[in-house]
C-alpha cells in the first residue's frame, strides 16, 4: 500500500480549505504538511496526510494563535501521524492531544482514546487541554470523496504503524527534534528543519498518484 | 478502509472527548468553588430550575435526542461536569446521551 496523493485543488476540496487560507498561510509562514514540513514534501502533489495536517492546524487554530498551532502541527507531525497510522491500520481510536500545565510547560501525545480520560485525571490540572479527533477529519475527507467521486482506494493516509519505512521517517524526525528542543513551548519554539532529501525521495517512493 | 468505519471510530473519539472535557472541569475546580456549587446545589432556586427543566430533558431522551449539556447546565445554574453527574446521571443519562454543541 502506498500513500495517496493529489493535485492541490483536489487536496483543497476535500479538506473544504480555502485557497486564499492557504495562501495567507504560507505567506505569514504559518502553513503546514506532514513531515514536519511547511510545504507537501512531494513535488507539485500533495499527499492526502497533508490534508489531515492542514485540518489539524484549522482545528487547534481555534484556540490557539495560528502560528502556534502549526508549530504543534510541524513540530508533532510524528505523534499524530502515528494516530492516523493506528487509526488506519488498526481500526483504533486513537486521539492526539496537547495540553499546558503552566507558562512555559507543555506535553503533546497520542493514545487510545478511551485512555484519555483517566490519563487526564491523574495529572496535575491543566491551563489547556487541547484533543484532536483525526478520525473525524478523515472520515470528512473520506466522505467528501465519495461525494466528488474521486477514489480514494488506491492509495492510503499513512502507511501502516509497524512499516519500516515510516518507523525510519519518525526516528529521524525525532532525532532532529530532540537535538532543537528540551522543552515544549509552541509559542516560541522553532519550526523543524525541513526534511532532508534522503527523506523526501523516500516519500517519494512510498506515494502513489490517485488522479 | 471505508468511511463507515473511520465514522464509527470518530463517535468513539468524541466520547472519549467530551469524557475528558469534563474530567478537566472538575480538576480545574478549587475547594470554595465546590462548597459554594454543593451549597447551590441544595438551595430551593436549584430544586425549582430542576423541576421546570425535567419534563423537557426526560422528554429529549425518550426520544433518543441528544441532550445539549452547556444548555442544561446554564438553565440549571452550574458548570456542565456538574449538571451530568450530580443531576442528568439520576435520569439513567450516560456520556452517550449528551453533546456540548450540535453538529
Amino acid at each position: 500500500m502506498l500513500i495517496g496523493s493529489v493535485p492541490l485543488k483536489t487536496l483543497l476540496a476535500l479538506t473544504g480549505i480555502n485557497r486564499e487560507t492557504l495562501k495567507s498561510d504560507r505567506l505569514r509562514g504559518y502553513s503546514v504538511a506532514a513531515f514536519g514540513a511547511a510545504r507537501p514534501v512531494v513535488d507539485e502533489r500533495c499527499l492526502l496526510v497533508d490534508g489531515i495536517a492542514m485540518l489539524i492546524h484549522n482545528d487547534l487554530s481555534g484556540t490557539l494563535h495560528r502560528r502556534a498551532a502549526a508549530v504543534v502541527v510541524r513540530g508533532f507531525w510524528d505523534k499524530w501521524a502515528e494516530a492516523l497510522a493506528r487509526i488506519e491500520h488498526k481500526n483504533e481510536p486513537v486521539l492526539f492531544a496537547i495540553g499546558q500545565y503552566s507558562e512555559t510547560i507543555w506535553w503533546a501525545g497520542s493514545g487510545l482514546a478511551r485512555e484519555l480520560p483517566l490519563f487526564v485525571a491523574n495529572q496535575p490540572p491543566m491551563q489547556r487541554l487541547l484533543t484532536v479527533n483525526i478520525a473525524r477529519h478523515k472520515c470528512n475527507m473520506e466522505q467528501c470523496a465519495e461525494k466528488l467521486g474521486i477514489d480514494l482506494s488506491t492509495g492510503s493516509f499513512m502507511l501502516p504503524p509497524d512499516d519500516p519505512r515510516l518507523v525510519s521517517w519518525m526516528v529521524e524526525f525525532r532525532r532532529d527534534r530532540e537535538r532543537r528542543q528540551e522543552m515544549f513551548d509552541p509559542l516560541h519554539m522553532k519550526p523543524p528543519h525541513a526534511p532532508s532529501a534522503r527523506l523526501r525521495k523516500s516519500v517519494e517512493e512510498a506515494a502513489c498518484r490517485l488522479q | 478502509m471505508s468511511s463507515a468505519i473511520t465514522e464509527r471510530i470518530a463517535d468513539i473519539c468524541d466520547l472519549a472527548r467530551l469524557n475528558t472535557e469534563l474530567v478537566v472541569m472538575a480538576l480545574r475546580r478549587g475547594r470554595l468553588e465546590a462548597e459554594q456549587i454543593n451549597e447551590y446545589l441544595r438551595s430551593q432556586e436549584f430544586q425549582q430550575r430542576a423541576e421546570v427543566l425535567e419534563p423537557t430533558v426526560r422528554a429529549e431522551m425518550a426520544q433518543g435526542r441528544p441532550i445539549l449539556l452547556p444548555e442544561i447546565a446554564d438553565a440549571l445554574g452550574v458548570p456542565p461536569d456538574i449538571a451530568f453527574a450530580c443531576w442528568l446521571s439520576q435520569f439513567g443519562a450516560t456520556i452517550r446521551d449528551v453533546v456540548m454543541e450540535r453538529k
